[in-house]
């Protein structure tokens, strides 16, 4: 019976995550499509849950669903006037880039069955939050240091860049 | 719980992946093209959490948070530069940044 | 080992620093860096020709990379330093008073360490890496000035040219690293001769025609005239473009003969298709920039015949004296920026409104002189040696082939003594037009026109190593070069009268091309009095000479039929594309609204027909015409997608 339902969750949602995306395709208006990727990026943060990794569920909320998602209203507010109706854009290459895209779904797919990869061994145990960040600051630990400087000379990069005089 | 295979997780996130890179390829503005590129960016954590599950170290997700951080950092200087292009072409369609073309 | 490091870094450090003690100070900083950097890579030319260095640590597991220093690549760190640092010393008078001149020094310093760490590297990867280094501080260098729109854009286009021959390099150095597994260049060789071989040397071959600026990729090297003038003098005259022929020499043991072939024929045209060009242009840089890719021409070609040793030696003196001929034109036209310095609209580079020079400017005459005396192939001076060389081995090399290939060989041969007649013609007409006659314009004397220390100095040195004796004591000899049997061990004598007929020829070319050059551009020719009211050429040869071939309008390739050959490109790409889409079963589709959005796509993606032909001629036009980067991504893709099928089944 649990194993009903999960997987009833896992289509649940997946479609949580895939039904958005396809929306995002078809529109043309890009706020409806950020506001389809909020929808998709929680969708996949379920995901996560359902793969034991919490953290990085909380992570994905956080960050994606939180922040990046606020920065691209910024900047789609920003680069837009909504009074006119410049929100909206269009499509091009529709034929070629959809044979591409159509060409490395079904390959990825095929490669993907064809391995017929299977999980080994036991579900990691429980305390994962706590282990993770103990190997943050052992193993990774320059790692660590790194993507934390790097994060923020590019937000001193981005908001110099962004300042209004524009004078670089 | 392990009742779901790890080719379903696979192939969400391949679906994940040429859907960003459709959404790349089609859309004439330059803010679609980042969402199409989180999405890209998405699939790759997708996956890396995936085969990390069974995995004691947890690498895969360490990884995962560490390429989140860095997508923050792209997304925050991709439209601090968009801003920029905003200001000097007065547009954020791709097809008017063409300087390069005769 | 020590010294190898020292000699890789010394530079960037002083341009760093210059950089960061401001605009006053960094030339002298700058200079404190390159100074000491040159003393240590004599050193290391010392240690080098007692025993290779080889430097290898192990990258990944089981793969390691590697640094290597022998004979050849000493030498030319060497020619590298002792360039660069004059061209330090020239640059502090010629962009004094710039406010980016710390800037300017620090891409200096960026672009040495990466040159010279091209010629370290041992590993193709690490070579490419550098490589590409390169090709990046250049495109630094060259839109320095980028607040000029023109400039930038000059920038940008001889980038993006370089780009897409750098993919050939790539594809090659994958070959060799993946297929052959030949991944170190002091280990090249012995592998059996393939179609894959050879498609890895084209694509090598490919990657070094970009750099060095040949057909079909030598448009971008007049554009990259938009740098300062001693950057000029540096990247695109001593060091840069050589590595081209650099590379060429250090893979020469895997190139099989068809591609030997291919690079010799290369070699003839660029050499006479761009000496043609040189007649005509009226921008002293340019006349300049010709003559680079026509040398340079002259080396590939060399390499291609199997006169390794020849292209070497003229890879050496003509780093000294067209990096004199840069530098004598950067003096000019600070002089002329100088003079008339209050006129906004003035081109200081045009030789138009030059003339009677050499009154103002007696030093920087005697050594543009006698570069250019050089570089017209005359004996006693250095270009006469080394050309000769070349020359010989070409004729060699043709007498052998003809009876193989058939009597197109001697074309080769031929091309290379055409370009000998037209190369003293376009120097004695820019020796005429710039020096000699009447001033065409403003003249007045200036204080410090030539300042001692940074100017003369520089001039000085390298006309010095116009003149034979400083290479070779026999004037005549073209294989006595003092480095050349430590480079390339004992020559085989050769039993034959060719070198003695080359020998004639070759003088009599040179002085039959001066004389030339003194009947139609001399300063008692009206055309010459009147110069300054010449427009651009009328007659056909005159416009193909003055358009370099209709190069970069070949690259432009979309213009509205501005020009004919751009409209006939355009017919065939359009035949060629549909013709693909076809093939491809893309328009098998019958309904005619299918029909209607692929001529849409065609359409608006003319872009994308150019990118067609150009990977049909051999991909040169990708990276260029199209500014839609989708585009060009979807284009991509199709060729990534057909290469992981093509590998999987």
């Amino acid at each position: 019976m649990e194993i009903a339902i999960s997987n009833i969750l896992f289509a649940f949602f997946s479609a949580m995550v895939v039904l958005p995306i396809i929306y995002m395709l078809i529109t043309s208006n890009i706020i409806r499509a950020a506001f389809a990727l909020v929808i998709s990026l929680l969708g996949l943060a379920a995901i996560y849950v359902l793969l034991n990794a919490e953290l990085m569920a909380v992570v994905q909320i956080l960050i994606y669903a939180g922040g990046i998602i606020v920065l691209l209203l910024f900047g789609i507010m920003l680069t837009r006037r909504i009074s006119e109706e410049g929100v909206t854009t269009e499509h091009r290459n529709l034929l070629l880039s959809g044979v591409i895209a159509c060409l490395l779904m079904g390959a990825l797919t095929w490669f993907i069955l064809e391995s017929s990869l299977q999980w080994t061994g036991d579900p990691v145990a429980i305390d994962q939050v706590e282990r993770i960040g103990i190997s943050f600051m052992t193993d990774y630990l320059l790692g660590f240091e790194l993507i934390a400087f790097i994060l923020l000379v590019a937000l001193v990069g981005a908001s110099y860049l962004a300042k209004r005089s524009g004078n670089i | 719980m392990s009742a779901i295979p790890l080719t379903y997780y696979l192939i969400l996130s391949a679906f994940l992946l040429c859907s960003g890179l459709l959404m790349v390829l089609i859309k004439k503005n330059a803010i679609f093209v980042l969402l199409g590129i989180e999405l890209m960016l998405n699939a790759a954590n997708l996956n890396l959490v995936a085969f990390s599950k069974f995995n004691p170290n947890l690498d895969g997700q360490i990884f995962a948070i560490f390429s989140v951080v860095v997508a923050a950092a792209e997304a925050a200087i991709a439209l601090a530069i968009l801003l920029n292009i905003y200001k000097s072409f007065n547009s954020s369609d791709l097809d008017d940044l063409n300087t390069m073309e005769y | 080992m020590l010294y190898m490091i020292l000699a890789l870094v010394l530079p960037l450090v002083g341009g760093l620093l210059a950089f960061a003690s401001g605009n006053k100070k960094a030339p002298i900083v700058a200079l404190a860096g390159m100074v000491p950097g040159f003393i240590v890579s004599v050193m290391l030319l010392n240690a080098a020709f007692n025993q290779r260095i080889i430097a290898r640590w192990e990258w990944l597991p089981g793969y390691e990379l590697g640094w290597q220093i022998d004979h050849i690549s000493a030498i030319l760190i060497c020619l590298v330093y002792f360039i660069s640092l004059l061209v330090h010393l020239f640059s502090a008078t010629y962009l004094k008073g710039d406010l980016g001149i710390g800037r300017f020094y620090a891409k200096l310093g960026f672009f040495t360490t990466s040159m010279l760490g091209l010629l370290a590297a041992d590993h193709l990867l690490l070579l490419f890496v550098f490589w590409e280094l390169v090709g990046f501080s250049s495109f630094l260098l060259i839109g320095f000035w980028f607040k000029d729109q023109k400039k930038a854009k000059a920038a940008r286009e001889a980038f993006m040219i370089n780009r897409v021959a750098d993919a050939g390099l790539l594809i090659g150095v994958i070959l060799m690293v993946i297929q052959f597994d030949q991944p170190f260049i002091s280990e090249l060789g012995g592998v059996e001769h393939s179609f894959l071989l050879s498609l890895a040397g084209f694509g090598l071959l490919i990657g070094a025609l970009g750099k060095s600026a040949q057909f079909p990729f030598f448009g971008w090297l007049p554009k990259a005239m938009a740098g300062p003038t001693p950057v000029s003098a540096l990247i695109h005259a001593a060091t840069m473009v050589a590595a081209g022929v650099y590379l060429l020499i250090r893979v020469q043991p895997v190139l099989t003969p068809v591609v030997l072939t291919t690079t010799a024929v290369i070699g003839a045209l660029t050499a006479f298709m761009a000496a043609v060009a040189a007649i005509t242009q009226f921008d002293i840089k340019k006349v300049l920039a010709f003559s680079t890719i026509s040398q340079l021409g002259y080396m590939v070609m060399g390499i291609g015949v199997g006169a390794a040793e020849a292209s070497f030696f003229h890879l050496w003196t003509h780093a000294f004296f067209k990096a004199g001929l840069f530098l004598g034109a950067g003096a000019v036209i600070h002089y002329l920026h100088q003079v008339n310095h209050e006129d906004h609209s003035f081109d200081a580079q045009d030789m138009r409104l030059m003339g009677g020079l050499k009154k103002h400017l007696p030093i920087t005459f005697i050594a543009f002189l006698l570069c250019g005396l050089s570089l017209s192939g005359l004996p006693l001076f250095s270009g006469f040696l080394s050309k000769e060389g070349i020359l010989t081995g070409t004729w060699l090399w043709a007498a052998e082939r003809s009876t193989e290939y058939g009597w197109w060989v001697y074309a080769v041969s031929d091309l290379g003594f055409i370009t000998a007649l037209l190369t003293p013609v376009y120097v004695g007409r820019q020796v005429w037009m710039v020096f000699f006659g009447q001033a065409r314009t403003k003249m007045t004397p200036v204080d410090q026109s030539e300042p001692l220390f940074n100017f003369k100095i520089p001039l000085i040195l390298l006309s010095l190593g116009a003149i034979w004796v400083f290479h070779a004591v026999n004037p005549l000899d073209a294989h006595g070069w003092y480095f050349g049997k430590r480079l390339f061990g004992e020559l085989e004598t050769i039993q034959s009268s060719i070198p003695t007929y080359t020998l004639i020829f070759s003088i009599a070319l040179a002085i039959a091309g001066l004389a030339i050059s003194i009947i139609s551009f001399g300063p008692k020719n009206k055309r010459t009095q009147e110069a300054n009211l010449l427009n651009a050429p009328k007659s056909v040869v005159g416009k193909v000479s003055f358009n370099s071939w209709y190069m970069e309008q070949f690259y432009d390739g979309l213009s509205s039929g501005y020009l004919k050959i751009a409209g006939f490109i355009q017919v065939i790409d359009k035949r060629v594309i549909d013709r693909l889409v076809d093939g491809v079963g893309v328009v098998t589709v019958v309904s005619s609204k299918v029909l209607a959005i692929i001529d849409r796509e065609i359409i608006d993606g003319l872009v994308n027909l150019v990118a067609w032909i150009s990977s049909a001629v051999g991909g040169i036009l990708t990276g260029l015409q199209s500014g839609k980067v989708q585009n060009q991504l979807v284009w991509l893709l199709i060729f990534l997608i057909t290469i992981v099928i093509w590998f999987q089944f």
